[in-house]
């Protein structure tokens, strides 16, 4: 624990020593840099693998760069096989009593309280254009519009600490800033290489009673063969 | 013979019961299967009513988490069956081999020997592009589409690309088709004349079509005997259209020998996604025995009172021949996957001039399934 208080200073030290730290300012770190370091927090980078828990259901993540995901469904046993893969926009489902995959709409991406979106490609920089609309001594707030069709949600809105570029609450809109559901970032712990999030609770703009809890059990980086993510293997 | 194979498979479900924590891996090996019973009530004596017991049991092995390196499945099927006809009883047994293969995964290329299935259709209903497998449409109403296909004994590999792909297969000795005036197994024993094989190509397309191309030859797999073996070819492609749509067709040739027209079937389907667990699917047949339409529709609740309820269904209607198939499904499965299901197929049609559902007419029955998945 000592060790890991040391690691954590240290880290902040480093961060600090680039310019980065409690007396940050709008015109010293921009949006797109805020956004870029928020997201090295939520996860690594590069390729890599983590088992997501949400409610009764337990999936296996396969994300490669910032466009292929392979979701497998580990439980409930009901739902074994009923696996996803995702490339870009496009998207295919496994169906197991057809025993094939399916091609499926964008749509099914978006779908459940802590849609499949949440729990794929997770990098924000890049796909949405920030915007620092309010700042206090502690925060910035965030204004993210989508910068190309097919992503999760249209506008983001997300407040960061500024000390540690750690995300704390999100508010996913539609196109028209209407929102549709609001998400608390908590349970920091140090995984894959990091202090990241590992609990996203997430409830509906429209009824508060609606809410998940995604919990992040583990995560590592991993580098994995291209075919892994192609359709026809993953037909079986 | 039977009675053997059906013995081994339930001693194995039970080692397998006793020894690992059902659904779940232990290390490199898996299980899985589906243990259940089927009620079917007919509607005259064509179709009896009966109760079947089945087991599917299943073995799959991978060296690497990521299935990379050396794999194996060993899968099996075995029912008995019990009828009352004409107050007399009857009772028959049966157990098959379902795909049990051995392969091997290097990064990009893939190589399985043993019995296998193929899938490379994108629509849904008749499956027009799964021609690599025969099929058994000696009962097929009774069956789930996935066991409708028989593996066969195979050599198969795959090659890999970041946005496509090719397959070849070669299957020494094939399997016939299990139909009223199919050929039997020992009709097809000498390597060549009775050998099937083909390949297929398929590509990713920036813009997100996914399409393939494929060229088999193969025996025939519809219910009309013909001894000789045919060269088909085909193509398939679906296509997302903005967030709730998906395009998708399979179009075939078989017998590229024969009229054009005559060797044309083609499926063009259009999906609906636009509602959370909603899928509503309509498509446009065509076939020298009968064109027409179907419409699809599955509602999936998982949440709330009804969580695991699922409703399906099936509705095709001929238009140059009068023919009807009309199949409502109602299921529900605990998240343990204890499932019931609940089905009924009305199919109305011409014995005299039939089409599309020629081997179905006078087979309406309701179907009561209860069935446990490990």
């Amino acid at each position: 624990m000592y060790f890991l208080r040391i690691a954590r200073l240290l880290g902040l030290a480093f961060i600090s020593s680039i310019g980065i730290n409690s007396s940050h300012s709008m015109a010293a770190v921009s949006p797109e840099q805020i956004l870029k370091n928020v997201d090295d927090v939520r996860n690594p980078s590069e390729s890599y693998q983590m088992r997501v828990r949400i409610g009764d259901s337990l999936f296996e993540v396969k994300i490669e760069g910032n466009s292929k995901t392979l979701i497998e469904t580990l439980e409930p046993a009901r739902d074994h096989g009923r696996d996803m893969l995702m490339i870009g926009e496009e998207m295919w489902a496994y169906v197991p009593n057809l025993k094939r995959a399916v091609r499926v709409s964008l749509s099914q991406k978006l779908t459940g309280q802590a849609a499949n979106g949440d729990i794929s490609r997770m990098r924000w920089a890049g796909d949405y254009q920030p915007k620092v609309i309010s700042e206090t001594p502690q925060t910035w707030t965030l204004d993210l519009t989508a910068l190309k069709k097919g992503l999760t949600y249209e506008r983001i809105r997300v407040e960061v600490e500024k000390k540690t570029f750690h995300p704390q609450t999100a508010e996913f809109q539609t196109a028209s800033s209407k929102p549709l559901k609001r998400a608390v970032f908590g349970r920091f712990k140090l995984i894959a290489g990091r202090v990241r999030p590992t609990e996203l609770q997430i409830s509906s703009a429209v009824n508060v009673n609606e809410r998940s809890t995604i919990q992040v059990e583990a995560m590592e980086k991993k580098a994995f063969p291209a075919a892994l993510f192609n359709p026809q293997r993953f037909s079986r | 013979m039977r009675m053997g194979v059906a013995a081994s498979l339930i001693s194995l479900t039970i080692a397998q019961i006793l020894f690992w924590s059902p659904g779940h891996a232990q290390g490199a090996l898996r299980y899985s299967g589906e243990l259940g019973v089927i009620g079917a009530l007919g509607s005259d004596s064509v179709v009896q009513s009966r109760a079947r017991g089945y087991l599917d049991p299943a073995i799959d092995f991978k060296v690497t988490e990521d299935g990379f390196g050396w794999s194996a499945r060993v899968s099996a099927r075995g029912w008995s069956q019990f009828a009352e006809v004409q107050s007399i009883s009857q009772t028959q047994t049966e157990a098959e081999i379902r795909d049990s293969y051995i392969g091997y995964d290097w990064q990009n290329t893939r190589v399985r020997l043993g019995f296998q299935s193929l899938s490379w259709g994108e629509t849904f209903g008749f499956f027009i592009a799964d021609l690599p497998n025969p099929r058994d449409l000696s009962d097929p109403l009774l069956l789930e589409i996935a066991h409708i296909k028989k593996p066969q004994f195979m050599l198969q590999a795959q090659r890999f690309f970041s946005d496509g792909g090719v397959q070849l297969y070669f299957v020494p000795l094939a399997r016939p088709s299990d139909f009223s005036l199919a050929p039997s197994t020992e009709s097809f024993q000498k390597v060549g004349p009775d050998s099937e094989y083909g390949f297929r190509v398929h590509r990713l397309m920036s813009f997100g079509l996914d399409g393939s191309f494929f060229l088999i030859h193969h025996h025939e797999r519809e219910v009309i005997f013909n001894p000789s073996p045919v060269w088909s070819s085909g193509v398939t492609a679906s296509q997302s259209m903005g967030s709730d749509w998906v395009l998708r067709t399979d179009q075939v040739l078989i017998d590229l020998k024969k009229r054009p027209l005559d060797a044309w079937r083609g499926v063009l389907g259009l999906d609906w996604n636009g509602v959370e667990n909603v899928t509503l699917g309509g498509q446009l047949q065509r076939d020298p025995l009968n064109t027409g339409g179907s419409l699809r529709l599955t509602l999936r609740r998982t949440s709330g009172l009804l969580d695991g309820m699922e409703f399906e269904a099936f509705w095709f209607q001929g238009l140059s021949k009068s023919e009807t198939w009309v199949q409502p499904k109602l299921s529900y499965t605990t998240k343990s996957n204890l499932k019931i299901s609940l089905r009924y197929d009305w199919i109305e049609g011409s014995i005299f001039d039939p089409g599309l559902l020629r081997g179905l007419l006078q087979e309406d029955r309701g179907l009561l399934w209860m069935s446990y998945g490990f």
